[in-house]
């Protein structure tokens, strides 16, 4: 039976909700975006509908199915939120049927386009059917050939599958035998193509070796499939994620886990996937700040490195933790056609920042192929398998959020070794360093292809990688040393090396406390006729002093330990440090701590020494800064804060929030 | 009976006419296998993606696969996988080519019907597959280079076995059984070459040069055999060439062959030689005398496709062999066989 539009609405939000919605009432889309952190939790939701439908009660003119009410401001806004926010007195989260219906009405408007979510949407509502047929004839059409590929069309097999035009679900049947798409190298790979298999083996279990594309019965990738996720599980859980806290790629292990909890057959392994996606959420939401994700990250684009609200992981941090549709990309899609909702805990350690605390946590770097002492010069462990250690800090304020790893290359290519992330809504968010590196060893360490070639090659496939320029990546002349809101950086690179600088990004956001005619600002040393090393760009070096800046509340003191010069590049100020052996300390505090009148007259008279083994400043003896200069120690736990704990090894995450407690258990 | 022995008592003519059709049938019945079973050479070509910006390590194997080719590289057809990186093959040389192995990013692939269906024969634990050779004495017993370590099967793939133990570095790139002694087994690694000789412990083999041990990162490994029993093996990178001479217990390092020069850059995957359209003993064993005149070096590069010329002429004379049907690519190993069509 073909369903209108608006009956497929309904159905679809009868289904999500556990009540059929009352066909007089038109929920209000804009409202649901509007109402930000005022969501509705489960147990409220039912009684919410209830409630509307004996009412009667009607929130918003009627409009036509499928349109987005975004233009519609005025009076009804007000009254729905108004209504709401007294309804909903307690701090409510979760993933609303109506937030879902919100979600698959957005992505469902996007304009058909190569991507099975929207495809998806549409379907799975009813909306532009036609269209996205015709999408899905090409999608299926020829073999695109990668695990991107696969979990989109599992999404899509199973998310319509109520739907979805038997001619379509044989299509994808004989795609599943005839295309031959490719498994690709990194953990979110995997992920995808196993997750994938297991679903669509799981849909057809009973097919001979010959009506799959790899030559395998239902049954051989089935259990292959479920052997390989359940051990990535247990390595992660164990020993600590390859791909951590990625704000690019953990949109891609978070689409799949969605999936595979909610259409897994198996409870048991159901049940696996579930905690491992509160596990990806969980993580993401401690280094949670107002949409940023914050500390050191082992895979950030370029874009995100400098705006960290632009990551594509913000859309599932807006919608989980947030109930909202303020920044959707179209994969949320497919979680908002299932029926897994965040649990409360995890959306109030995403928001709670009433105190600062401090996370330490454990990772593991990409395995390494070749160079295994080289991605550090400070340290060349590792583990059995090849894998760098990471030993990641985080120390969390309702203002920003200082965080870093120890340094070294751990990832290739996109790594950010530390960042400090504001809770602020202008763009630029952060601050955050590196030493530009760029190197065969680099790739030769992470890629097996041949590494002086990969070097040649790569700027057709990571066209900033070379760039002097570049936001992103690690070096193995990277020291990285944190104490709260303290954070040293050394830098000490062999002259072999194609770039010699040391790069900081501070935001066009951040305000100097030092006008330029201060004495501060004007000093130079003797050198002061060195250039800067770019053809053509002739600047001269400052001296070593303090740059004091503010953004909203925060106040930040960066100190470069060699000359400086600073320009202005995209959303702020490059400072440049051309010296070997240098790097810089950076301090942050908040207005509510000291005035910046008191702040810019306190640390315009420090100057830093490096005594035993410690940065100290001078002349208050240390009392402003004083930071030990110490190798990470390798500690018990995987994680370690008020929020989280899990010993390494143990298998067992405890999220904790006042008082109460949730165990993520993955032993068998 | 007498009917029959009547027609042979016939007179000279009619016996022959009686016989000449079955004499012919005879000889053509003899002949023709003859003539049917001349060896050709069938280069294979295992490209990795295809050379634009977009299809480089990592995520993308655009335009990867296995490539064949039976006119020496004037035209390509593709075997097998898309979107699948061939880093390269081997063939059960009793089979003529029907029983093909591929070395791929998802592992090892088998097709046993001349390349026209595959089935995957490893699983999660091995990626990133770069060689793969066949014990051709005892086609079951496999061993596969991979980028994390590498591996065996006595059982034709049902089973695998990781062979980490004396080696340093997981990371290789070549691996080759000597076709003289099967148990032993030459692996192209990190820092030069190792060896299994019966145990499954590899022993590093000493490169010489000038006196002095030095490690080397070599890009192809080759069981040459051809020249005597003691000279075994064939190994360069891009500025050396090394070779044993006393079956590949140690190998000494030279300067490469002047005439490979020109097409060792960092894009070069391959350089092999063949002679004569015939035979190609730096691909393969060769059991004849090194024939010299007239031969060909044929290469393969990463971002070039695959280019030939004659000795005899300028490396400028050099002729691209993708034609219409391999367009470019990034070969990462050519390989040829003598096959009966």
């Amino acid at each position: 039976m073909k369903l209108s539009s608006q009956s497929r609405r309904d159905e679809v939000l009868a289904a999500q909700g556990g009540a059929k919605r009352n066909p007089g009432l038109t929920l209000h889309s804009d409202f649901i975006a509007l109402k930000g952190r005022f969501t509705v939790h489960r147990p409220y939701r039912a009684m919410i509908v209830l409630c509307i439908r004996n009412l009667g009660f009607r929130f918003a003119p009627p409009q036509a199915a499928g349109t987005s009410c975004l233009r519609h401001l005025g009076i009804w806004r007000v009254f729905d939120t108004i209504f709401f926010v007294l309804l909903l007195s307690s701090n409510l989260f979760a993933q609303s049927p109506a937030t879902k219906l919100a979600v698959l009405d957005s992505i469902a408007a996007i304009p058909v386009r190569r991507d099975f979510a929207i495809v998806a949407a549409k379907i799975h509502l009813g909306t532009d059917t036609a269209a996205a047929y015709r999408e899905l004839d090409t999608l299926l059409s020829r073999a695109y050939g990668d695990m991107f590929w696969m979990y989109g069309c599992a999404g899509l097999y199973y998310v319509t599958q109520d739907v979805l035009r038997p001619n379509y679900k044989a299509r994808i049947r004989y795609c599943w035998k005839h295309f031959t798409p490719y498994r690709g190298d990194t953990e979110n790979h995997f992920l995808m193509y196993y997750g994938s298999l297991l679903l669509m083996s799981q849909a057809w279990p009973d097919l001979p070796d010959t009506d799959w594309f790899m030559g395998k019965s239902s049954k051989e990738i089935y259990s292959e499939s479920k052997e390989y996720l359940d051990h990535w599980i247990d390595e992660t859980v164990r020993y600590g994620q390859e791909e951590w806290d990625s704000p690019r790629y953990g949109y891609y292990y978070i689409t799949p886990l969605a999936l595979l909890a909610e259409y897994t057959k198996d409870p048991h392994l159901r049940h696996r996937f579930e905690m491992m996606l509160e596990y990806e959420l969980v993580g993401y939401a401690a280094d949670y700040l107002a949409g940023s994700y914050c500390g050191a990250h082992s895979r950030v684009g370029d874009d995100a490195a400098i705006d960290p609200r632009k990551a594509e992981i913000t859309a599932y941090g807006k919608y989980f933790f947030e109930d909202s549709v303020s920044h959707l990309l179209p994969d949320v899609a497919f979680a908002a056609m299932t029926s897994f909702e965040c649990p409360k805990i995890i959306c109030q350690i995403a928001s709670d920042r009433s105190e600062p605390y401090e996370q330490y946590s454990i990772k593991r770097g990409r395995q390494m192929l070749r160079y295994m002492d080289k991605w550090s010069t400070a340290d060349s462990t590792h583990d059995s398998t090849f894998h760098a250690p990471v030993y990641k800090y985080d120390y969390m304020t309702k203002d920003y959020c200082l965080g870093s790893m120890q340094g070294g290359i751990v990832q290739p290519i996109q790594q950010q070794s530390w960042s400090l992330v504001f809770n602020s809504d202008k763009p630029n968010n952060i601050i955050t360093g590196l030493n530009p590196y760029v190197s065969a060893t680099e790739l030769g360490m992470f890629f097996p292809e041949y590494p002086s070639f990969m070097l040649e090659r790569i700027t057709g496939t990571k066209a900033s990688y070379t760039s002097e320029d570049k936001w992103v990546g690690g070096s193995p002349y990277e020291r990285i040393y944190q104490d709260k809101n303290i954070l040293v950086a050394l830098y000490d690179w062999p002259d072999s090396e194609e770039y010699h600088e040391v790069d900081l990004f501070v935001p066009a956001a951040a305000t100097s406390l030092i006008d330029s005619t201060h004495p501060l600002h004007g000093h130079r040393g003797n050198d002061n006729n060195y250039y800067f090393p770019r053809p053509g760009v002739l600047r001269d070096y400052e001296a070593l002093h303090w740059l004091l800046y503010k953004l909203d509340s925060v106040l930040i003191g960066v100190y470069p330990l060699s000359r400086f010069a600073s320009y202005a590049t995209a959303g702020g100020t490059r400072l440049r440090m051309p010296d070997n052996n240098s790097g810089y300390v950076l301090y942050c505090t908040t207005v509510q701590d000291i005035s910046s009148k008191t702040f810019v007259k306190k640390f315009k008279s420090l100057r830093l020494v490096k005594s035993g083994g410690r940065i100290l400043s001078q002349p208050d003896n240390g009392e402003a800064i004083n930071i030990r200069l110490r190798k990470p120690s390798e500690s018990a736990w995987l994680f370690h804060s008020p929020y989280l704990e899990s010993k390494k090894g143990s298998g067992v995450l405890t999220l904790r929030y006042k008082g109460e407690t949730r165990v993520l258990d993955f032993r068998k | 009976m007498k009917k029959l022995l009547g027609l042979i008592k016939c007179d000279r003519w009619d016996y022959w006419d009686l016989f000449l059709p079955l004499v012919l049938s005879l000889l053509f019945c003899l002949i023709f296998p003859l003539a049917s079973s001349a060896q050709h050479l069938r280069i294979f070509a295992c490209a990795i993606a295809n050379d634009s910006a977009g299809a480089f390590m990592g995520g993308s194997s655009n335009g990867s696969g296995l490539y064949q080719s039976d006119d020496t590289g004037k035209t390509w057809k593709h075997l097998g996988w898309d979107n699948i990186k061939c880093y390269s093959m081997d063939m059960v040389q009793s089979s003529n080519g029907r029983i093909l192995y591929e070395a791929t990013g998802l592992g090892i692939l088998r097709s046993t019907d001349y390349g026209e269906h595959w089935k995957q024969l490893t699983d999660w634990r091995i990626s990133e597959a770069m060689d793969v050779a066949v014990n051709q004495k005892n086609p079951k017993e496999i061993y596969i280079a991979t980028a994390h370590g590498p591996w065996r099967t006595e059982d034709g793939g049902k089973t695998w076995e990781l062979l980490m133990k004396g080696l340093p570095n997981p990371y290789c790139s070549g691996i080759v059984i000597d076709s003289i002694v099967p148990n032993h087994v030459i692996l192209n690694a990190r820092n030069g070459l190792l060896s299994l000789r019966g145990n499954l412990v590899w022993n590093k083999i000493p490169i010489l040069q000038n006196g002095s041990k030095k490690p080397y990162q070599l890009r192809g490994i080759k069981c040459i055999r051809q020249a005597s029993p003691e000279s075994w093996g064939y190994a360069y990178n891009d500025t050396y060439a090394v070779s044993s001479d006393d079956s590949g217990r140690s190998f000494l390092c030279d300067s490469i062959n002047p005439i490979w020069q020109p097409f060792l850059t960092n894009s070069t995957a391959f350089v092999g030689v063949y002679y004569d359209y015939v035979t190609d003993p730096y691909f393969n064993d060769y059991n004849g005398p090194p024939r010299e005149q007239g031969h060909i070096v044929i290469f393969s590069t990463l971002d070039n496709g695959i280019q030939r010329f004659k000795r005899a002429e300028e490396p400028e004379a050099k002729v691209r062999l993708d034609g219409h049907s391999l367009p470019h690519r990034q070969i990462w190993t050519l390989k040829s066989f003598l096959v009966t069509p």
